[in-house]
């Protein structure tokens, strides 16, 4: 007897997620808080983008007019355009993911098409475009890139002594000679060794191959045209690169961007990928937020 | 602030005059992630561009350490001289797109500083390198960038002008 209040409000909750509008809003709101959580570096383009972002999530009429959407865009964009050198590749991300949505609410009563069509044509360059950086540099095909990042990034540490049979002791003397080498005081022509075994470089060579299929193959399948046999297989590939990627490093900013890119491509019967969308979103954030401390605390 | 408020009042302006069009809605953010990324490319290949900045999708392909380092030299003596905090963007600028005038405006910068804290002094050296790995012998080691063809140091005296070295060819 106790059991039917909560079914009702399951089936509820659920009728609810099937309607466009919420979804819609989800999108809006969720877009928001990854613009105050990863707004624009430069202090006079972050004030006014953050009170843009937060006027926005309290009044809705504001969050459902074009021009907040384009305002934003023009802010994050002035501040990617003034930390040009700097600058994280999402934060370009985020500032066409804006434009995309001034245009959505241009559109009115076509909204959800149109961002719809920008979601999908984003993700189809964003993996395109890295899946044929990656394919066209020869230096990342022979698995250098992993290998040195396997050996030397501090992020990736826990995963290296995890798969491989090297130890932190290994790591951080070869942090160490890569520090040396940066910032020491003499130009040292002299190759420093760095400590390495068969398993990292069986490791690199298939994260390389992994990443450059995998951005590939989502590229690829957003790119067919839209038909139910692959429709489901898009989705999952796509939480699947979140998954095998953000856990490992987590970039909070592009990871939430694409779970943002896979919620404007849920249709209506895609009630459950739709939560997974959701939950990455929070969970790239978490993940993130959990490292960083890690890392501080260290 | 000013600035921020211009540009946003002046864009929302304009876009209140787009029309409606639904190719153009559909299009316009795909397409300039297309023309930004495109042009980065060419930056990369030209400009020694850093793949991993500028707008395009180099990130975590190619191995990026970059660094600039700095000397002075007195009439007896060269001393390296670790990185000024004052001079972080100009150091960034000057690694993430390795041209003669960023190292150029590094260099007058660390000019500047040198002559308010050392008049002993007489010269002053800088380079941009980026780490090299070889997978082979699994080694490191770092690479000068060209600033100008076949010059990879720039070399200045107290003054600010720059002195040619034949060595540095």
């Amino acid at each position: 007897m106790e059991a039917k209040p909560d079914s009702t409000f399951t089936k509820l909750y659920a009728s609810e997620l099937e309607s466009p509008e919420v979804r819609w809003n989800i999108c809006l709101v969720l877009s928001l808080i990854l613009v105050l959580l990863n707004g624009p570096d430069a202090w006079f383009m972050r004030g006014p983008s953050l009170g843009l972002a937060i006027l926005a999530l309290v009044a809705g009429p504001l969050r459902t007019s074009a021009k907040t959407w384009f305002a934003l865009a023009i802010l994050i964009g002035s501040g990617v355009i003034y930390d040009w050198a700097s600058a994280d590749n999402h934060k370009w991300l985020i500032a066409y993911w804006m434009i995309a949505l001034a245009c959505a609410c241009w559109a009115k009563q076509d909204r959800l098409e149109v961002l719809h069509c920008n979601g999908r044509y984003l993700l189809i360059l964003v993996m395109g475009l890295a899946a044929f950086y990656k394919a066209a540099t020869p230096s990342y095909i022979r698995g250098d890139f992993f290998e040195f990042t396997l050996l030397t990034d501090e992020r990736f540490q826990g995963f290296t002594i995890l798969l491989t049979d090297l130890n932190s002791w290994h790591l951080e003397e070869n942090r160490r000679h890569l520090l040396d080498l940066l910032h020491g005081p003499e130009w040292d022509l002299l190759p420093r060794s760095l400590h390495r075994t068969e398993s990292v470089r069986w490791l690199a060579w298939f994260l390389t191959w992994w990443t450059v299929i995998i951005e590939g193959s989502i590229a690829v399948l957003f790119a067919l045209p839209e038909k139910m046999r692959w429709h489901s297989l898009r989705h999952y590939l796509l939480l699947i690169f979140a998954v095998s990627t953000y856990l490992v490093a987590p970039i909070e900013g592009f990871g939430c961007m694409l779970m943002l890119l896979g919620m404007s491509q849920c249709l209506e019967r895609d009630r459950c990928f739709f939560i997974s969308y959701v939950v990455g979103f929070a969970g790239i954030q978490v993940v993130g937020k959990m490292t960083e401390t890690i890392w501080n605390i260290g | 602030m000013t600035l921020s408020c211009f540009i946003v009042t002046t864009w929302i302006g304009v876009a209140s005059q787009v029309p409606q069009n639904r190719i153009l809605l559909k299009l316009l953010a795909p397409g300039l992630l297309l023309v930004v990324a495109l042009g980065q490319m060419v930056a990369v290949s030209l400009w020694q561009l850093n793949p991993w900045k500028g707008g395009g999708f180099g990130m975590f392909t190619e191995i990026e350490c970059r660094t600039v380092k700095h000397w002075a030299y007195t009439s007896d003596d060269v001393f390296h001289t670790a990185l000024v905090p004052e001079l972080k963007r100009q150091y960034v600028n000057a690694g993430t797109l390795p041209s003669k005038s960023n190292l150029m405006t590094v260099a007058h910068g660390f000019n500047e500083i040198l002559k308010r804290e050392d008049d002993k002094y007489q010269s002053v050296a800088l380079v941009i390198g980026n780490v090299a790995y070889d997978s082979e012998m699994c080694e490191i080691r770092i690479r000068p960038f060209e600033i100008e063809d076949g010059t990879t140091f720039l070399i200045l005296s107290r003054d600010g002008e720059e002195i040619v070295d034949s060595s540095n060819k």
